[in-house]
């Protein structure tokens, strides 16, 4: 609550240094645009489910059983690339030679150790179930937008 | 009963597949010994499929439950080999699957479809898992891929 009782002048200064600027007009005037940006976000599909990656992320996923410990993985389904002003949203995906992602499996683990406790009353029936969870981990590698050269 | 009660309501909400769409069967075993059959564009006006491969099969999804319908209807479905709804289906075309869908036909959505379109059920369950999302390329384990 405390964000409605700020200044409306603290807040217009905040929003000065993001430059409205129009929508660019070619896609490689796009990616120039969020190529000269610092940082940079991904939106990508492994195994059918999104995340927003960043470089450095480790991503948790559920068990990938056709990887082993150690392989670099392309990442193929970008649907979203953007930086902290601009984004680029791809139809239903950016093509791979504009966007090169890669990530690294680090481990494949398993979670904490679920207890699963049935019972049915008065029936003499209780069963007593002990599961882990398997995962797989992923370094998410360097966002590398692609200069296109045309 | 029901239908009979409120046939209005029905004919709104349900696209029920015409005798034209199944009359295929009938053109082709016809003019399959006198001649060679027309071309599927001419004859069949709902094919879902390319002009160039003829349509020999139905494709059956239904639509619409047979729960507290008779019997019979419900064991014209079991022998299509539909279990529950929206479960697709497909059939050859020959007078006795056309019946079957006459007999089912306020419930079923048909469209005809050419050979290599058919799928087992294996088949459209494959089809429809997501793709990987990844390619390996490397192993820094120094494995080969």
């Amino acid at each position: 609550m405390a964000f409605l009782f700020r200044p409306l002048r603290q807040v217009a200064g905040r929003a000065l240094h993001t430059q409205t600027t129009s929508p660019a007009s070619t896609p490689a005037t796009a990616l120039s645009l969020i190529r000269s940006q610092p940082s940079h976000y991904v939106v990508a599909s492994v195994a059918g489910r999104k995340y927003t990656l960043a470089p450095r992320d480790l991503l948790t996923v559920p068990r990938l059983k056709d990887v082993n410990v150690g392989d670099v993985l392309s990442l193929s389904e970008i649907h979203e690339v953007g930086s902290r002003e601009f984004t680029i949203r791809g139809n239903p995906i950016i093509p791979p030679e504009n966007v090169k992602v890669q990530a690294t499996v680090v481990e494949h683990t398993k979670g904490r150790m679920e207890v699963i406790f049935k019972k049915k009353r008065r029936k003499g029936y209780q069963r007593t179930i002990k599961h882990k969870q398997t995962y797989t981990r992923l370094r998410i590698g360097p966002i590398d937008v692609v200069e296109s050269h045309s | 009963m029901i239908f009979s009660l409120r046939p209005n309501v029905l004919r709104q909400s349900v696209q029920i597949p015409s005798r034209r769409l199944l009359a295929t069967t009938s053109a082709q075993t016809a003019s399959a010994t006198q001649s060679p059959p027309p071309s599927p564009s001419s004859t069949s006006p709902a094919s879902s499929s390319s002009s160039q491969a003829p349509l020999t099969h139905y494709k059956i999804t239904l639509q619409r439950s047979a729960i507290s319908l008779a019997p019979r209807m419900k064991a014209t479905l079991v022998s299509l080999g539909i279990h529950r709804r929206l479960q697709t289906v497909f059939h050859p075309h020959n007078p006795i699957n056309a019946g079957k869908i006459l007999r089912v036909k306020e419930l079923v959505h048909v469209e005809n479809v050419s050979a290599d379109e058919v799928r087992t059920k294996t088949e459209q369950r494959r089809e429809r898992r997501p793709a990987r999302g990844y390619v390996r390329v490397a192993s820094k384990l120094g494995e080969s891929i």
